[in-house]
């Protein structure tokens, strides 16, 4: 049976207490929002701690303000929250489409924005009973110091699986960061590092309070899309997702984009090359084919997940040029099952 | 007149309590005292076990006792075998059973090697996991071909090689038919069933009462009966000292007869042992490495067909995977041998098999035990040769359909029943016909898939036919009793996983006694109310306990004319039983309720008469000489992204013919949840092992199931050929609806694919499952073929 180890829990009702509790803990303490990644993450042994404090007694941190510019979602509204709310849905809906194609809806009624985004890194060698694990030896992102995806490697290659990530990313949100010690606004991007690991710029004790999503990013200025490869309708984390924010110039030529990939490096992947080469041309099918393929060569899925590291290469140019069609008001060019738009 | 309800789509009387968690499952039985189980289990797949260091562990606060096969002392056993091979000439069978805990060897990943006992299941896996089993891995036989192979490893030492069955079984002369062929078509084909995942893992609670001298036992098994005799004769107990109680299941699909258990054979041991009552119930990652599955089989396989697609014979040659062990015999690979042959003529059959022993857990029956495997081969088979003799999948089907009037069919093969492989009865084109009309086959080839194509996007179509061996013996008994409050009651021994016994049942019951179906009480799988019989499986429950019913529902009946007869003095000809009353035809006013009857059935003063029996109750038993044969045709429209090599099932036609139907309602739901599986093994569940043995997908988040969202509605029609071989005329339905889908997806995938433009006229998919991810591997195989 799957059990939790000994730990003391805290469950502060203010920011301020729960700062503090971090700062005093040390190494061993942790914070835990909805709990869907942290607590089966620790029955499984993958995640450890002396310490988890819970943000969600916590009332400022659950709060969605839509003052008509920027808007500020808690980190630990959660993510049926945010997908219902109607600032999301209005402003930034591919935002909404994003959220709602994460797992499935008893999941996005527990986890939240925040847990979404701080989601630990997947890989095929570390998602597995603990026997498993044992009886190959642990990996580096573990006990170990192999990486079992390229044991020649001195990195751990382990996937992002946010898909609030990717999306977030290409809008240009940024991120409310406090710590006893104060507080910084960051933009998300900066917040992740390319290492399986270590995978959050953030120092231990700071806790992810709120995404702020600029007002530029708002439907009436850009236009967004995010397409997401599963297998089946929910439950699946990513296989490969995309997501892309375009500004136009009146000419109808690209002002500005931002294409985003998930679960296809240790962090959300932006695609510069293909931004750089969208910049000032018309985002038509040969300017969307040049930039998928970029996309697919930027992105470089490893063994680390059930399939096969070809086929996901190839579903990165075609999800990539999706979204970069989608952006542009084309026809998306691909036909899946499942897509939550 | 009284209501009709045999036959009408009745809802299922159990929902309410099952809705409102007021059913009682195995983990809600608290008991006074109560222990907790935990397991240690063999992280490798295979090693030599050198000894258990469980001293720690012993001495953790709320540890009772920590038992490894030491600790048995002389009841430590290899389990029964449950099903001997069948009496086929020349077979080879070797028998190797699980043990209760692993000593000297462990022989697969999740095997147990020692029991913890202590006052929570926390402590109990709290100290488990302080339990140092000390093994030396040996290399481990995963892959099935080289399990065969000259100097592999042996899962069990004692035996030459990992050979655990041999057996041939034909008819007519194929090689001669071989030659009279007009295209003989053969093909390597892999089919890999999986996981029966049931929502409720296994469980188990037992009590030994020293004073009263009985064990009681809570399992989730389908067939308590059977674990009760078991057990009785492993503790040298009286059959009657035990009580086995098959509460609510969630879930049974075969693994849960598999018996015994190790954990079957040790808690009641153990509650004997501690005097106390020990619960364990299994949790997921258990589930997948110490219950039961299905799995692999490699076929060679040909067709041998006439200029007009007429089947002249089939050859197979095919490797089964047993797993560890075999107690469960040759069930799984006899039903491939025989169901291959399907709804067709085939005059010759030449079928040789080779059950493998692998470091892999135990291969028993799943939904289908085997048939999926048999099934797939032959569609296949079967669309290959239509493909070269440019027919049509429908017609060489309907070209080689047993016909109507050729019932009895004798194959002249022995069945897994033991009996030979006879269809009792079927008519097979009209449901053909149905399907193809239903899935609107004709507008899909000529009108919907060139327009889908011309505007880019590719649809496919398949159709399959496949019988399913039902109801097999050997027998199921009831007793249908007449309370004096007017109620009836219902026992057999079968257990319920959820098919609707208590609704179908009552429904047989209350059309012989002219009763409501509220009036109608069933109990199922207590071995304290009836315990004669053997189980739910082989789609068995309806029609032999089912028949059971009604011949002791017929009994009471002749009981209540005769009483009432006398009481109305009138013939019993001219009584009626409605309404839960005794009437005399036309005469108003004249009749007595059943329960009145029931109280002068069993006078408190007066003299029971020589020859009569007091009450209105009867027990009896039926006994089919064989099992119904059950038949149908699936139909389905897929849709494939050939960008991202995605399905989505558009629509899906089942037409069935299971001979009588008790409650469509009931007979719609096993239907449509079997296709879930079968869609769910076809696209999406595959039990992966690595090289060591090591199953890589142990959880919901990497074994995908079909979601509600994956699995398309399912259109239904019915044929009714009643089964001459039961007074009902039902044959099962259990296992229709997981069977055929496997080449049935795979047939329609590839006509969606070739045919496209796009390079893939030559795809042909000759293995079960698929994933979008294989589906790239064969279509890219296939292009860069096709370039060089």
């Amino acid at each position: 049976m799957l059990r939790l180890p000994p730990f003391d829990f805290r469950a502060p009702r203010r920011l301020a207490e729960a700062a503090a509790i971090l700062a005093g803990e040390g190494d061993g303490a942790r914070v835990v929002a909805g709990g869907t990644d942290l607590w089966p993450n620790m029955k499984r042994r993958h995640q450890h701690a002396t310490t988890v404090v819970s943000l969600m007694g916590i009332p400022e941190l659950a709060a969605v303000d839509d003052g008509g510019g920027e808007l500020r979602l808690g980190a630990t509204a959660t993510l049926a929250q945010v997908a219902a709310s109607d600032a999301v849905r209005r402003r930034y809906p591919a935002l909404a489409c994003a959220v709602r194609s994460i797992s499935s809806p008893p999941l996005r009624n527990m986890g939240t924005l925040g847990g979404n985004l701080c989601l630990d890194t997947r890989c095929t060698y570390y998602n597995q009973t603990e026997p498993w694990r044992r009886a190959i030896d642990f990996c580096m992102k573990e006990a170990g110091t192999v990486c079992w995806v390229a044991p020649s490697s001195p990195r751990c290659w382990a996937h992002a699986a946010s898909d609030a990530a990717p999306m977030l990313c290409a809008l240009g949100a940024r991120v409310l960061l406090r710590a006893h010690d104060g507080e910084r606004v960051v933009p998300l991007e900066e917040l992740y590092r390319d290492d399986g690991i270590d995978y959050l710029n953030k120092r231990r004790e700071e806790i992810l309070c709120a995404v702020l999503l600029p007002a530029e990013a708002a439907v009436e200025h850009c236009a967004g899309s995010f397409w997401k490869l599963r297998r089946r309708g929910a439950i699946d984390f990513a296989v490969v997702s995309a997501a892309a924010a375009a500004w136009f110039d009146a000419g109808g030529a690209v002002e500005r984009l931002r294409l985003v990939l998930g679960a296809v490096a240790s962090r959300p992947l932006r695609v510069v090359a293909a931004e750089e080469l969208l910049a000032g041309r018309r985002l038509d099918e040969e300017a969307v084919a040049e930039a998928a393929r970029l996309a697919r060569k930027a992105a470089t899925p490893m063994d680390n997940t059930d399939f096969q590291a070809q086929w996901r290469g190839l579903m990165v140019e075609r999800y990539a040029a999706a979204a970069l069609r989608q952006a542009a008001g084309l026809e998306p060019g691909i036909r899946p099952p499942h897509h939550p738009l | 007149m009284a209501r009709r309800v045999f036959g009408e789509p009745v809802r299922r009387r159990e929902d309410p309590r099952l809705l409102t968690g007021r059913a009682l499952f195995v983990d809600d039985v608290e008991l006074p005292g109560m222990l907790h189980v935990a397991f240690v289990r063999s992280s490798f797949a295979h090693g030599r076990l050198n000894g258990v260091d469980a001293a720690a562990a012993r001495a953790r606060p709320g540890v009772v006792a920590v038992i490894t096969a030491e600790d048995l002392g002389s009841y430590w056993q290899a389990g029964p075998l449950l099903v001997p091979p069948p009496p086929i000439e020349g077979i080879v069978f070797h028998q190797r059973t699980q043990v209760i805990l692993a000593r000297d060897k462990v022989r697969h990943a999740g095997e147990p090697i020692a029991a913890v006992v202590a006052e929570s299941r926390y402590l109990a896996e709290d100290a488990a996991a302080e339990i140092y089993a000390d093994v030396d891995p040996l290399e481990p036989v995963v892959d099935l071909e080289r399990a065969l192979a000259p100097g592999a490893p042996r899962v069990h030492d004692d035996l030459g090689s990992n050979l655990a069955a041999h057996v041939r079984q034909s008819k007519g002369d194929y090689a001669a038919a071989r030659r009279r062929a007009r295209r003989v078509v053969g093909r390597r084909f892999t089919y890999d069933h999986g996981a029966a995942a049931a929502m409720e893992n296994r469980g188990i609670v037992a009590r030994w009462d020293g004073r009263e001298e009985q064990l009681t036992v809570w399992d989730t098994t389908q067939a308590p009966i059977p674990i009760r005799n078991g057990l009785a004769r492993m503790l040298g107990l009286a059959e009657s000292q035990v009580r086995v109680i098959a509460p609510f299941i969630g879930g049974g699909f075969g693994p849960k007869i598999m018996m015994f258990y190790p954990e079957e054979m040790l808690l009641p041991w153990l509650a004997r042992h501690l005097g106390r009552p020990v619960k364990w119930i299994e949790d997921r990652a258990e589930n997948f490495f110490a219950t039961s599955q299905e799995r692999s089989q490699i076929h060679d396989a040909e067709l041998a067909v006439d200029g007009e697609g007429r089947i002249l014979g089939v050859r197979d040659r095919f490797l089964h995977d047993s797993g560890a062990y075999d107690p469960y015999g040759l069930t799984v690979p006899i039903n491939s041998q025989c169901t291959l042959l399907g709804p067709y003529r085939v005059p010759n059959y030449d079928s040789e098999f080779k059950a493998v022993f692998t470091n892999k857990t135990i291969v028993t029956p799943y939904r289908g035990a085997g048939r999926q495997h048999g099934v797939f081969v032959m569609e296949r088979l079967l669309d290959l040769a239509a493909r070269e003799l440019g027919l049509d999948p429908v017609e060489i089907r309907r070209r080689n359909y047993i016909p109507p009037e050729d019932f009895p069919h004798h194959h002249g093969l022995i069945y897994q029943d033991f009996s030979e492989l006879v269809y009792d009865s079927g008519n097979y084109e009209p449901a053909l016909d149905q399907a193809v009309e239903m899935i609107g086959w004709r507008r899909f080839k000529e009108e919907e898939q060139p327009r889908a194509r011309r505007d880019g996007r590719q649809l496919g179509i398949g159709v399959v036919s496949y019988v399913e061996g039902t109801g097999i013996g050997p027998y199921e008994g009831a007793r249908v009793t007449v309370e004096t409050s007017g109620t009836v009651s219902v026992t057999t021994g079968v257990g319920t996983q959820g098919q609707g016994h208590f609704t179908s049942f009552a429904q047989v019951v209350a059309e012989q006694l002219g009763v409501d179906l509220d009036r109608v009480r069933v109990v199922t799988g207590d071995t304290g109310e009836f315990h004669w019989g053997t189980g739910t499986f082989a789609s068995r429950g309806a029609v032999v306990a089912g028949n059971a019913c009604h011949a002791a529902a017929a009994a009471v009946r002749d009981k209540i004319l005769k009483l009432a007869s006398e009481l109305l003095e009138a013939s019993a000809e001219d009584l009626e039983l409605a309404e839960g009353e005794v009437r005399v035809r036309g005469v108003p006013g004249s009749a007595i309720t059943l329960g009145e009857l029931a109280a002068k059935a069993n006078p408190l003063r007066g003299a029971v008469r020589p020859g009569t029996e007091p009450g209105l109750e009867a027990t009896t038993y039926f006994g089919p000489a064989r099992g119904a044969t059950a038949s149908g045709v699936h139909a389905m429209i897929v849709e494939v992204d050939p960008e991202t090599l995605m399905v989505k099932i558009l629509r899906y036609v089942v037409v069935h013919d299971c001979g009588t139907v008790i409650n469509p309602l009931i007979l719609e739901g096993q239907i449509v949840g079997g296709v879930a599986q079968g869609i769910g093994n076809a696209f999406y569940e595959q039990l992966v092992y690595d090289g060591e043995g090591q199953l890589l997908n142990a959880s919901f988040m990497d074994y995908l199931l079909p979601t509600a969202s994956d699995v398309p509605p399912v259109e239904t029609g019915h044929v009714v050929t009643p089964s001459p071989l039961n007074p009902l005329g039902i044959k099962g339905a259990g296992e229709a609806g997981a069977i055929p889908t496997g080449p049935l997806f795979a047939q329609a995938v590839e006509d969606a694919l070739r045919g496209a433009g796009l390079g893939l006229e030559q795809l042909e998919i000759l293995e079960i499952p698929l994933s979008p991810n294989r589906l790239f591997e064969l279509t890219e195989a296939l292009r860069q073929g096709g370039g060089s």
